[in-house]
Protein backbone atom coordinates (compact mmCIF):
# COMPACT_ATOMS: atom_id res chain seq x y z
CA UNK A 1 0.00 0.00 0.00
CA UNK A 2 1.35 3.70 -0.95
CA UNK A 3 -0.11 6.21 1.59
CA UNK A 4 -0.27 9.50 0.03
CA UNK A 5 0.38 11.96 2.81
CA UNK A 6 -1.39 15.69 3.01
CA UNK A 7 0.23 17.75 -0.06
CA UNK A 8 1.53 14.29 -1.73
CA UNK A 9 0.65 12.97 -4.72
CA UNK A 10 1.77 9.78 -6.47
CA UNK A 11 0.94 7.80 -9.84
CA UNK A 12 1.28 4.40 -10.77
CA UNK A 13 0.18 1.82 -13.43
CA UNK A 14 1.67 -1.58 -11.46
CA UNK A 15 -1.59 -3.43 -11.09
CA UNK A 16 -0.46 -4.89 -7.99
CA UNK A 17 -0.28 -1.59 -6.14
CA UNK A 18 -3.24 0.64 -3.64
CA UNK A 19 -3.18 4.39 -3.06
CA UNK A 20 -4.03 5.17 -0.24
CA UNK A 21 -5.11 8.73 1.46
CA UNK A 22 -6.05 7.93 5.08
CA UNK A 23 -7.92 10.08 8.19
CA UNK A 24 -8.95 12.63 5.46
CA UNK A 25 -11.43 15.73 7.25
CA UNK A 26 -11.62 18.49 4.58
CA UNK A 27 -8.87 17.35 2.57
CA UNK A 28 -9.81 15.58 -0.60
CA UNK A 29 -8.44 13.03 -2.19
CA UNK A 30 -8.32 13.54 -6.03
CA UNK A 31 -8.16 10.34 -8.30
CA UNK A 32 -7.63 10.03 -11.75
CA UNK A 33 -7.50 6.68 -13.86
CA UNK A 34 -7.15 6.11 -17.41
CA UNK A 35 -9.27 2.68 -18.03
CA UNK A 36 -7.50 2.20 -21.07
CA UNK A 37 -3.50 1.94 -19.94
CA UNK A 38 -4.30 1.28 -16.63
CA UNK A 39 -2.62 4.23 -15.03
CA UNK A 40 -4.17 5.46 -11.70
CA UNK A 41 -2.48 8.89 -9.83
CA UNK A 42 -3.72 10.49 -6.18
CA UNK A 43 -3.49 13.71 -5.11
CA UNK A 44 -4.02 14.82 -1.41
CA UNK A 45 -5.46 18.12 -1.86
CA UNK A 46 -5.15 20.29 1.65
CA UNK A 47 -6.14 23.51 -0.23
CA UNK A 48 -8.09 25.39 -2.53
CA UNK A 49 -5.82 27.89 -4.61
CA UNK A 50 -1.95 28.45 -4.38
CA UNK A 51 -0.76 31.87 -3.26
CA UNK A 52 1.18 32.35 -6.19
CA UNK A 53 -0.71 30.61 -8.74
CA UNK A 54 1.93 27.91 -8.90
CA UNK A 55 2.67 25.61 -5.77
CA UNK A 56 5.95 26.52 -5.03
CA UNK A 57 7.45 23.43 -3.62
CA UNK A 58 4.29 21.74 -2.63
CA UNK A 59 1.82 21.62 -5.87
CA UNK A 60 0.20 19.11 -4.39
CA UNK A 61 -1.23 20.42 -1.70
CA UNK A 62 -3.40 22.68 -4.21
CA UNK A 63 -6.41 22.29 -5.77
CA UNK A 64 -5.03 24.49 -8.74
CA UNK A 65 -1.85 22.88 -9.03
CA UNK A 66 -2.35 20.03 -8.00
CA UNK A 67 -4.46 18.26 -10.78
CA UNK A 68 -2.75 19.69 -13.74
CA UNK A 69 0.96 18.40 -11.83
CA UNK A 70 -1.09 14.91 -10.89
CA UNK A 71 -2.15 14.68 -15.05
CA UNK A 72 1.84 16.05 -16.36
CA UNK A 73 2.56 12.80 -13.97
CA UNK A 74 0.05 10.55 -15.54
CA UNK A 75 1.06 11.73 -18.97
CA UNK A 76 4.57 10.56 -18.52
CA UNK A 77 3.63 7.39 -17.25
CA UNK A 78 1.72 6.70 -20.30
CA UNK A 79 -1.26 7.79 -19.51
CA UNK A 80 -3.54 10.15 -22.27
CA UNK A 81 -5.11 13.21 -21.10
CA UNK A 82 -8.38 13.04 -22.87
CA UNK A 83 -9.13 9.23 -21.52
CA UNK A 84 -9.11 10.16 -17.69
CA UNK A 85 -12.10 10.22 -15.39
CA UNK A 86 -11.49 11.74 -11.45
CA UNK A 87 -13.08 10.03 -8.53
CA UNK A 88 -13.35 12.50 -5.45
CA UNK A 89 -13.50 11.04 -1.85
CA UNK A 90 -12.75 13.83 1.58
CA UNK A 91 -13.76 17.53 2.06
CA UNK A 92 -15.77 16.86 5.28
CA UNK A 93 -16.80 19.59 7.40
CA UNK A 94 -15.81 18.02 10.55
CA UNK A 95 -17.02 20.90 13.04
CA UNK A 96 -20.68 22.19 13.06
CA UNK A 97 -20.05 25.25 12.29
CA UNK A 98 -22.10 28.57 10.52
CA UNK A 99 -21.96 28.16 6.62
CA UNK A 100 -19.35 30.91 6.12
CA UNK A 101 -16.58 29.55 8.63
CA UNK A 102 -13.24 29.43 7.84
CA UNK A 103 -13.61 26.00 9.32
CA UNK A 104 -15.69 24.88 6.16
CA UNK A 105 -12.56 24.92 4.27
CA UNK A 106 -13.91 21.27 2.98
CA UNK A 107 -16.78 22.64 0.71
CA UNK A 108 -13.90 25.46 -0.83
CA UNK A 109 -11.59 22.34 -1.56
CA UNK A 110 -14.33 20.46 -3.34
CA UNK A 111 -15.39 23.47 -5.52
CA UNK A 112 -11.68 24.33 -6.44
CA UNK A 113 -10.64 20.61 -7.41
CA UNK A 114 -14.60 20.22 -9.41
CA UNK A 115 -14.00 23.95 -11.56
CA UNK A 116 -9.63 22.87 -11.92
CA UNK A 117 -11.14 19.06 -13.38
CA UNK A 118 -14.02 20.97 -15.51
CA UNK A 119 -11.24 23.35 -17.09
CA UNK A 120 -9.10 20.49 -18.03
CA UNK A 121 -12.32 18.60 -19.35
CA UNK A 122 -11.66 15.72 -16.95
CA UNK A 123 -15.10 13.74 -16.54
CA UNK A 124 -15.93 13.37 -12.48
CA UNK A 125 -17.73 10.05 -12.12
CA UNK A 126 -17.88 9.26 -8.50
CA UNK A 127 -17.38 11.03 -5.50
CA UNK A 128 -17.98 10.56 -1.14
CA UNK A 129 -17.61 14.33 -0.22
CA UNK A 130 -18.85 16.34 2.08
CA UNK A 131 -20.81 15.55 5.00
CA UNK A 132 -19.18 15.67 8.20
CA UNK A 133 -17.60 12.68 8.40
CA UNK A 134 -14.14 11.53 8.41
CA UNK A 135 -13.04 9.46 5.54
CA UNK A 136 -10.13 6.70 4.18
CA UNK A 137 -10.21 6.10 1.02
CA UNK A 138 -8.18 3.10 -0.91
CA UNK A 139 -7.65 3.20 -5.04
CA UNK A 140 -6.84 0.46 -7.19
CA UNK A 141 -4.91 0.70 -10.29
CA UNK A 142 -5.89 -2.50 -11.49
CA UNK A 143 -9.59 -1.45 -11.83
CA UNK A 144 -9.73 1.91 -11.13
CA UNK A 145 -11.96 1.10 -8.08
CA UNK A 146 -12.13 3.04 -4.78
CA UNK A 147 -13.00 2.02 -1.32
CA UNK A 148 -14.42 4.33 1.41
CA UNK A 149 -13.93 3.79 5.06
CA UNK A 150 -15.94 6.13 7.45
CA UNK A 151 -16.37 5.08 11.65
CA UNK A 152 -19.46 3.54 12.07
CA UNK A 153 -20.26 2.85 8.36
CA UNK A 154 -19.62 -0.29 5.95
CA UNK A 155 -17.13 0.29 3.69
CA UNK A 156 -17.83 1.21 0.36
CA UNK A 157 -16.86 0.83 -3.25
CA UNK A 158 -17.20 3.52 -5.47
CA UNK B 1 10.10 31.94 9.36
CA UNK B 2 12.17 30.25 12.25
CA UNK B 3 9.61 27.53 14.24
CA UNK B 4 10.55 28.64 17.69
CA UNK B 5 9.36 25.36 18.76
CA UNK B 6 12.58 23.63 17.61
CA UNK B 7 14.22 26.01 19.93
CA UNK B 8 12.98 25.48 23.19
CA UNK B 9 15.08 24.18 25.68
CA UNK B 10 14.20 21.51 28.00
CA UNK B 11 13.94 23.98 30.68
CA UNK B 12 11.11 26.08 28.93
CA UNK B 13 9.09 23.05 28.39
CA UNK B 14 9.44 21.62 31.89
CA UNK B 15 8.25 25.57 32.92
CA UNK B 16 5.22 25.01 30.13
CA UNK B 17 4.18 21.67 31.57
CA UNK B 18 4.58 22.81 35.00
CA UNK B 19 1.65 25.67 33.47
CA UNK B 20 0.06 22.33 32.21
CA UNK B 21 0.16 20.67 35.75
CA UNK B 22 -1.40 24.04 37.42
CA UNK B 23 -4.21 23.93 34.50
CA UNK B 24 -4.89 20.31 35.28
CA UNK B 25 -4.99 20.98 39.09
CA UNK B 26 -7.85 23.68 37.90
CA UNK B 27 -9.43 21.34 36.27
CA UNK B 28 -9.56 18.74 38.68
CA UNK B 29 -11.25 21.20 40.73
CA UNK B 30 -13.75 21.98 38.95
CA UNK B 31 -14.65 18.59 37.57
CA UNK B 32 -14.67 17.13 40.84
CA UNK B 33 -17.11 20.11 41.55
CA UNK B 34 -18.88 19.28 38.19
CA UNK B 35 -19.46 15.66 39.30
CA UNK B 36 -19.56 15.86 43.14
CA UNK B 37 -16.94 13.44 43.45
CA UNK B 38 -12.73 13.62 43.83
CA UNK B 39 -11.14 13.52 40.48
CA UNK B 40 -7.40 13.45 40.75
CA UNK B 41 -5.67 14.80 37.73
CA UNK B 42 -1.82 14.74 36.99
CA UNK B 43 0.23 15.57 33.67
CA UNK B 44 2.59 13.21 33.51
CA UNK B 45 4.15 14.12 30.20
CA UNK B 46 4.52 17.28 28.16
CA UNK B 47 6.56 17.31 24.57
CA UNK B 48 7.12 19.49 21.25
CA UNK B 49 6.41 17.36 18.41
CA UNK B 50 5.62 17.69 14.87
CA UNK B 51 1.84 17.84 14.28
CA UNK B 52 2.36 14.87 11.69
CA UNK B 53 3.39 12.92 14.49
CA UNK B 54 0.47 13.88 16.68
CA UNK B 55 -2.02 10.44 15.23
CA UNK B 56 0.61 8.34 16.64
CA UNK B 57 -0.12 9.49 20.56
CA UNK B 58 -3.46 7.34 20.28
CA UNK B 59 -2.27 4.37 17.55
CA UNK B 60 -2.95 6.15 14.61
CA UNK B 61 -4.50 8.61 12.00
CA UNK B 62 -7.66 6.13 11.78
CA UNK B 63 -8.21 6.07 15.76
CA UNK B 64 -11.32 6.84 16.63
CA UNK B 65 -11.06 9.95 19.03
CA UNK B 66 -13.64 12.42 20.47
CA UNK B 67 -11.64 16.47 20.25
CA UNK B 68 -12.81 19.78 21.20
CA UNK B 69 -11.11 22.73 19.36
CA UNK B 70 -11.24 26.16 20.16
CA UNK B 71 -9.23 29.28 19.27
CA UNK B 72 -7.57 31.29 22.22
CA UNK B 73 -7.84 35.36 21.13
CA UNK B 74 -6.31 38.25 23.04
CA UNK B 75 -2.79 38.71 24.20
CA UNK B 76 -1.53 35.07 23.07
CA UNK B 77 -3.33 33.90 20.01
CA UNK B 78 -3.42 30.71 19.24
CA UNK B 79 -5.37 27.28 19.42
CA UNK B 80 -6.37 24.39 21.73
CA UNK B 81 -7.14 20.63 20.66
CA UNK B 82 -8.06 18.09 23.56
CA UNK B 83 -8.75 15.30 22.38
CA UNK B 84 -8.98 11.81 23.67
CA UNK B 85 -9.45 8.24 22.85
CA UNK B 86 -12.93 6.79 22.53
CA UNK B 87 -12.66 4.69 25.36
CA UNK B 88 -11.08 6.98 27.39
CA UNK B 89 -14.23 9.80 26.76
CA UNK B 90 -16.79 7.48 27.08
CA UNK B 91 -16.04 6.64 30.51
CA UNK B 92 -15.83 10.30 31.40
CA UNK B 93 -19.12 10.71 29.95
CA UNK B 94 -20.41 7.83 32.49
CA UNK B 95 -18.77 9.52 35.05
CA UNK B 96 -20.68 12.30 34.48
CA UNK B 97 -23.97 10.96 33.28
CA UNK B 98 -24.01 7.04 34.30
CA UNK B 99 -23.28 4.26 32.08
CA UNK B 100 -24.06 5.05 28.55
CA UNK B 101 -24.04 2.59 25.40
CA UNK B 102 -23.68 5.03 22.88
CA UNK B 103 -22.64 8.82 22.59
CA UNK B 104 -25.93 10.43 22.88
CA UNK B 105 -26.55 14.29 22.20
CA UNK B 106 -26.83 14.82 26.10
CA UNK B 107 -23.35 12.90 26.02
CA UNK B 108 -21.67 15.00 23.43
CA UNK B 109 -22.67 17.88 25.00
CA UNK B 110 -21.09 17.38 28.44
CA UNK B 111 -18.00 15.98 26.69
CA UNK B 112 -18.38 19.94 25.11
CA UNK B 113 -18.39 20.81 28.70
CA UNK B 114 -15.85 18.85 30.00
CA UNK B 115 -13.32 20.19 26.99
CA UNK B 116 -14.45 23.58 27.60
CA UNK B 117 -13.74 23.31 31.24
CA UNK B 118 -10.39 21.46 30.64
CA UNK B 119 -9.12 23.85 28.15
CA UNK B 120 -10.24 27.04 29.94
CA UNK B 121 -8.54 25.56 33.16
CA UNK B 122 -5.01 25.65 31.65
CA UNK B 123 -5.79 29.20 29.97
CA UNK B 124 -6.37 30.64 32.81
CA UNK B 125 -3.44 29.22 34.76
CA UNK B 126 -1.76 29.96 31.98
CA UNK B 127 -3.34 33.50 32.47
CA UNK B 128 -1.95 33.53 36.35
CA UNK B 129 2.14 32.60 35.49
CA UNK B 130 1.82 35.07 32.61
CA UNK B 131 -0.37 37.76 33.38
CA UNK B 132 -1.58 37.95 29.58
CA UNK B 133 -5.07 38.02 28.71
CA UNK B 134 -6.09 35.16 26.77
CA UNK B 135 -9.97 34.29 25.77
CA UNK B 136 -11.18 31.24 24.73
CA UNK B 137 -13.99 30.80 21.41
CA UNK B 138 -17.05 28.77 22.72
CA UNK B 139 -15.83 24.74 21.68
CA UNK B 140 -16.70 22.45 18.96
CA UNK B 141 -16.59 18.90 19.02
CA UNK B 142 -16.25 15.92 16.59
CA UNK B 143 -15.94 12.34 17.11
CA UNK B 144 -14.15 10.82 14.61
CA UNK B 145 -10.80 9.70 13.49
CA UNK B 146 -8.01 11.45 14.71
CA UNK B 147 -6.20 12.55 11.32
CA UNK B 148 -9.24 13.65 10.32
CA UNK B 149 -9.83 15.87 13.24
CA UNK B 150 -6.33 17.22 12.99
CA UNK B 151 -5.83 17.99 9.41
CA UNK B 152 -8.95 19.74 9.74
CA UNK B 153 -7.53 22.12 12.73
CA UNK B 154 -4.49 22.21 11.32
CA UNK B 155 -5.92 23.52 7.65
CA UNK B 156 -7.94 26.24 9.52
CA UNK B 157 -5.32 27.75 11.42
CA UNK B 158 -3.11 27.33 8.22
CA UNK B 159 -0.23 29.76 9.35
CA UNK B 160 1.09 28.08 12.49
CA UNK B 161 4.70 26.24 12.71
CA UNK B 162 4.70 22.51 12.25
CA UNK B 163 5.31 21.54 15.79
CA UNK B 164 3.01 21.83 18.63
CA UNK B 165 3.07 21.81 22.69
CA UNK B 166 1.41 18.26 23.85
CA UNK B 167 0.14 18.47 27.43
CA UNK B 168 -0.53 14.45 28.33
CA UNK B 169 -3.30 14.35 31.25
CA UNK B 170 -4.33 11.35 33.21
CA UNK B 171 -7.38 11.80 35.09
CA UNK B 172 -8.06 9.33 38.26
CA UNK B 173 -11.28 8.04 39.12
CA UNK B 174 -11.62 5.62 41.64
CA UNK B 175 -9.19 3.46 39.93
CA UNK B 176 -9.83 4.13 36.55
CA UNK B 177 -7.26 6.10 34.60
CA UNK B 178 -7.78 7.86 32.18
CA UNK B 179 -5.99 9.63 29.53
CA UNK B 180 -6.08 12.57 27.14
CA UNK B 181 -3.87 15.05 25.16
CA UNK B 182 -4.19 18.97 25.19
CA UNK B 183 -2.57 19.96 21.95
CA UNK B 184 -1.88 24.00 21.78
CA UNK B 185 -0.46 25.22 18.95
CA UNK B 186 0.48 29.27 19.31
CA UNK B 187 -0.11 31.55 16.59
CA UNK B 188 2.58 33.75 15.25
CA UNK B 189 4.63 34.68 18.25
CA UNK B 190 2.40 34.36 20.64
CA UNK B 191 4.82 31.44 22.09
CA UNK B 192 7.52 34.26 22.74
CA UNK B 193 5.09 36.36 23.88
CA UNK B 194 4.23 33.69 26.67
CA UNK B 195 8.44 32.87 27.04
CA UNK B 196 8.84 36.41 27.25
CA UNK B 197 6.17 36.98 30.09
CA UNK B 198 7.29 34.07 32.09
CA UNK B 199 10.99 35.67 32.53
CA UNK B 200 12.36 33.12 30.40
CA UNK B 201 12.97 35.10 26.89
CA UNK B 202 14.48 38.50 25.95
Amino acid sequence: MIRVGMAEGYVTANPSSVLAALGLGSCVAVMLYDPVRRVAGMAHVMLPTSPDGRGGTTPYKFADTAIPRLVEEMVKAGAKPSQLVAKLAGGASMFQTAADSPLNIGQRNIQAVEEELKRLNIRVVATRIGGNVGRSVYFYPATGIARVRSIGQEEQEF
Amino acid sequence: MEDIFESLSSREIDILREVGNVGAGHAATALSRLLNRRILMTVPRAYVIPLREAPELVGGTETLVVGVYLSVTGDAPGHMLFFAPWSSAMALVEMLMGPQEDLTEMGRSALEEVGNILTSSYLTALADFTGLLVVPTPPLIAVDMLGAILSTVLIEIGKAGDHVLVVETEFQDAGRALSGYMVFIPEGVALMTILRALGERQ
